[in-house]
């Protein structure tokens, strides 16, 4: 579309509510994580020494689509989600493609990445337990 | 800042080559609280181990992950936290792919192909999962493409096996695409994305071909990075510009076949603790190490003899 603006942000309100899982699509799932010592899939029980229990749910669970982003989370994404998806004008004309160039842009917060959106998740999973 | 923000302690075992190269980022994360031991550290059984082995070691992720784990389990009230390459971390990540599907419907804009550059998967698999979902269910057809290191080619060059998560050996095997749990990318790689496998969700949708993958050389991606900075603005990270560089790549492709397509790549953060690794590239000292099939060969040698 040529009419798309430089920046643009969602609606506040359009902010996802759920994290979507990707395996739940998939025919053929990935396959299991085996425990070392028997080469068998590692059990819930096993991953919960080294993970928060409702992460090592997340982690398992290959069916469910949707998860429920906590209240508390979407208040935190709230300081710096939306990420702003650009449309690369300036990069299409230094180019001279025909291409059109759009990026999601994570950078905005203090940490510099992407990596926050999981870190959040994991830390009030951690808190909560 | 996570940790900060729910007032929980903080551990972070940080690869000492990056703990020395990006002494800014150590530096925040102190700010907001956090502890950092450059790994491998003197702390943990599995450290004093890799140190006795690998006197001098800049050491890798799949070191300090170890590190971190054995921390974890051996402290009461703590648990692992990771950046990437587990399903969970893709699923929180899912918020990057959700926000960009639904921004691109209110533009009324259908994208060709999405790129993300690809060390464990996180960035990758929260950008492209929402449009693969739709590309599973038989609603569309997207190209998807994963920017990988040259130095650390865990797609196209790596096995699809089990394979240790980490050095220490402690974490459960996953199936994936690997260069084996004990290849450590040359020190003189500073893009980032180091780590030996991938996410087994990644792993498993390139393998049934619906996916594909680029490994780019540091010094073109640098290229790109310096090119980005100047045009768009943004000073982007060396791991968001092996995105830069693949997206460069093919919009040249599409100018020199007259073709227009819609390219979406993922920017997935800012290169202002990195530049240690840009003055190396201004000032020529940069280097492009690729491994030979010869050293894969000995990395893949070791991996763990599982039923397939």
């Amino acid at each position: 579309m040529k009419g798309s603006p430089y920046k643009y942000y969602l609606p506040e309100q359009d902010i996802p509510t759920q994290w979507y899982n990707v395996r739940a699509d998939m025919k053929t799932k990935p396959a299991p994580l085996l425990d070392p010592a028997t080469g068998t899939p590692v059990s819930a029980a096993a991953l919960e020494k080294v993970f928060c229990a409702k992460l090592v749910e997340q982690e398992l669970d290959n069916d469910t689509p949707w998860f429920a982003i906590p209240r508390e989370v979407q208040d935190f994404y709230r300081m710096f989600r939306p990420s702003p998806l650009v449309r690369a004008y300036f990069l299409e004309n230094a180019l001279g493609t025909p291409a059109h160039i759009y990026y999601k842009f994570e950078g905005n917060n203090t940490s510099g990445s992407h990596k926050l959106n999981s870190a959040i998740a994991q830390a009030y999973y951690a808190k909560e337990q | 800042m996570a940790s900060a923000f729910f007032k929980l302690d903080c551990r972070v075992y940080m690869v000492k080559c990056s703990y020395e190269q990006k002494p800014f980022r150590r530096e925040v994360m102190r700010t907001y609280g956090a502890s950092v031991t450059p790994s491998p550290s003197m702390s943990t059984a599995i450290g004093k181990k890799i140190n006795a082995e690998h006197p001098g070691t800049t050491g890798s992720l799949g070191c300090a992950i170890s590190e971190a784990v054995e921390a974890a389990v051996t402290h009461e009230g703590y648990r692992y936290v990771l950046g990437s390459v587990l399903s969970q971390v893709l699923l929180h990540q899912s918020i990057i792919g959700l926000e960009t599907q639904t921004a691109l419907r209110q533009l009324g804009v259908k994208p060709d192909v999405i790129i993300g550059c690809a060390g464990g998967g996180s960035n990758l698999g929260g950008l492209i999962s929402p449009f693969m979902g739709e590309v599973l269910r038989g609603e569309a057809q997207y190209r998807f493409i994963a920017a990988e290191p040259a130095s650390c080619p865990s797609f196209t060059r790596g096995r699809y096996a089990y394979d240790f998560c980490d050095t220490g050996r402690v974490c459960p095997l996953q199936k994936m695409y690997t260069l084996g749990a004990d290849f450590i990318p040359s020190a003189s790689h500073a893009g980032g994305l180091r780590y030996h496998g991938m996410s087994a969700t990644l792993s498993e949708l390139y393998a049934q071909g619906l996916m594909e993958a680029v490994a780019l050389k540091q010094t073109d991606v640098f290229e790109a990075a310096q090119f980005f900075a100047r045009t768009e603005g943004i000073l982007p990270a060396p791991e968001s510009s092996h995105a830069i560089r693949a997206t460069i790549d093919e919009a040249l492709k599409c100018k020199a076949e007259g073709r227009t397509e819609t390219i979406v790549f993922g920017l997935t953060g800012t290169g202002y603790f990195d530049m240690t690794a840009y003055q190396s590239f201004n000032d020529g000292t940069m280097s492009d190490f690729v491994p030979s099939d010869e050293d894969l060969a000995a990395s893949f040698a070791k991996l763990p003899a599982i039923p397939a």
